[in-house]
């Protein structure tokens, strides 16, 4: 494998859709570092560091889904996948090959936003004030939620052969799972009562407090809980707010990486290449 | 003689329709075997099983005697080299840079080899075109030169003249031959060009409906496409009676018709039959070409 793994990466080095990935993820976090500043400057706001910091992980499954279709899907479009297999490459090192790279590129993307963070952000809005081993575990779960993410847009482009439209699939599974994520912080955000209100003489009046309807309760607050816990999208939202330190998250993500990736290998050595 | 690559009744079958059945070849070493059938016979398909693209329905080959259900047959496959349909090259990389790529699959530890590669397809003075901007013809080079990159023994052809002018037919053949002439690598060679491919082939398979219908050497091929006359007569008896006195040599196919491969005079001939009272029904100069072969062989009632 590592002959193919050198084979990639010299490729990648090479792949201008990395090099917009990253440049794109480099301008975003100076966009946000500064029209943070800029707010702070104007209108008095005070941020600190960590509030943009992980800002990254809603924004690196779009890069890494549009990168992963578009690099890999090459290899069929040109016919390039053949020449692996044809010279006695093994399809687990292949698919396992094409996983690795494509992780290492959407790692490139997240530390291109997190180094202008650091180098502008710091001067701007001053050190973190959360200790920096939750910073570091933060960082090292949004890896797995990466690799968790890379799995799924993998397996999409491997066993896709037609390149435009394994980037569509990837691209808008990646904004069903942000959906997904977005309906199941939304139903767990409702409040556990709400005012009651009646309409007297024309006017609304505020009643007493009576339990929301909408508030999920008991199993369903469970599985809405796991799934934010689960979906990689729903933890992205959980770093953002820089309030998931738990173990569980990564192992979760690297589960569904390991899942996926043996479902795809196995998948991927039946499939017919053309 | 050996056999590189040798099939035993082979089926490849995509849900209910079958592309090939029982299909059995045998690839002799050092030849170059033309693969011959219509559009959609199961060349392409048969080829893409050799090359462990897709795996067969049932059968088996053996590429330099392993089997292809042996773990060893991803080893003996370095070996070979294929161009399959289209060339298989990144379009926005350089001829160079394309070959550095196919290096780093391989795993050689020096690009030294490519300014051969390059020079040997005609490919050196590309530079840093990328191979988006290349012609029909540098395309195929660039994949065959890819092909070439692991030193192989046997190299796979799928339709490599497809859409090319006549000089670039011209340097895929003399480079085909170069290859097997001066480095001995056997060629599998796929095409529905019969004309093209009787300039090159050393054997040929027939295939149709995804069923190998013939195989055959060149030398085979000749004898039976000989120049002849043949020759239909009341009776056969006098017939070789009288080629017999004449010493001509010739070939009975029935009771009343028999080909002769000589040059004769027709009136003496006609005299001679005359003498032993045999009546001449008709004379027809027999010339059968590796179309006409494979058109008596296949039948000719598809166009492609």
């Amino acid at each position: 494998m590592n002959k193919l793994l050198s084979a990639n990466f010299v490729r990648l080095k090479k792949s201008k859709y990395l090099w917009i990935g990253m440049f794109c993820m480099f301008a975003l976090s100076v966009f946000i570092t500064l029209a943070r500043y800029d707010d702070m400057k104007r209108y008095g706001f005070s941020y600190t560091i960590e509030e943009s910091f992980f800002y990254y992980t809603m924004f690196i499954g779009i890069a890494s889904s549009a990168f992963c279709s578009l690099y890999l899907g090459t290899e069929y479009s040109d016919g390039t996948i053949r020449n692996k297999l044809m010279v006695g490459h093994t399809r687990t090192a292949i698919y396992l090959s094409n996983l690795i790279i494509c992780f290492l590129a959407g790692a490139f993307m997240i530390v291109s936003f997190v180094l202008p963070m650091i180098m502008i952000g710091i001067p701007c809005f001053g050190f973190f004030h959360i200790p920096i081993k939750n910073i570091l575990f933060t960082f090292f779960a949004s890896l797995m939620m990466l690799l968790a993410l890379t799995s799924f847009f993998i397996i999409i482009c491997m066993l896709i052969q037609n390149k435009a439209a394994a980037a569509v699939i990837t691209i808008l599974g990646m904004f069903a799972l942000l959906f997904a994520a977005t309906y199941v912080v939304s139903q767990l955000d409702q409040t556990e009562t709400i005012h009651d209100y009646s309409l007297v003489n024309g006017e609304w009046q505020e009643g007493p407090e009576v339990p929301n309807p909408r508030y999920p309760t008991g199993i369903k607050r469970t599985i809405y809980e796991l799934l934010l816990d689960i979906l990689p999208t729903g933890q992205a939202i959980q770093y953002i707010a820089s309030q998931a330190i738990r173990w569980q998250l990564p192992l979760y993500s690297f589960l569904i990486a390991i899942i996926i990736t043996l479902g795809g290998i196995l998948l991927f050595g039946r499939k017919d290449i053309k | 003689m050996d056999n590189i690559l040798t099939t035993n009744a082979l089926c490849k079958q995509y849900g209910h329709f079958k592309v090939l059945t029982d299909l059995s070849m045998h690839i002799p070493k050092g030849s170059i075997y033309g693969f011959v059938g219509k559009n959609g016979a199961g060349k392409t398909t048969l080829i893409r099983l050799i090359c462990g693209l897709q795996q067969p329905t049932s059968g088996s080959y053996t590429l330099y005697n392993v089997n292809n259900q042996d773990h060893n047959i991803t080893k003996v496959r370095r070996r070979t080299g294929a161009v399959v349909e289209t060339p298989s090259i990144y379009l926005d990389l350089t001829a160079e840079e394309n070959l550095k790529e196919q290096y780093y699959i391989l795993g050689l530890p020096s690009f030294d080899g490519i300014p051969e590669l390059l020079k040997l397809v005609g490919l050196e003075h590309t530079g840093k075109k990328k191979a988006k901007n290349f012609s029909l013809g540098m395309r195929q080079r660039l994949g065959i030169a890819i092909a070439l990159a692991g030193d192989p023994d046997f190299l796979i052809l799928d339709e490599p003249i497809n859409g090319l002018d006549p000089q670039g037919i011209i340097e895929i053949r003399e480079l085909i031959l170069k290859l097997n002439r001066e480095q001995q690598i056997t060629v599998l060679i796929s095409s529905h060009i019969l004309d093209e491919l009787s300039r090159l082939a050393t054997h040929y398979g027939f295939i149709d409906k995804g069923h190998i219908v013939k195989e055959i050497s060149a030398e085979e091929l000749e004898q039976a496409c000989r120049k002849c006359i043949r020759v239909e007569v009341s009776n056969i008896q006098s017939l070789t009676y009288v080629l017999d006195r004449m010493n001509l040599s010739y070939q009975v196919l029935s009771d009343t018709q028999a080909d002769i491969f000589a040059k004769i005079s027709v009136s003496k001939l006609v005299f001679a039959l005359a003498d032993q009272n045999c009546e001449v029904f008709s004379l027809q100069e027999h010339d059968e070409s590796l179309e006409s072969y494979y058109i008596n062989l296949c039948g000719g009632e598809s166009h492609e």
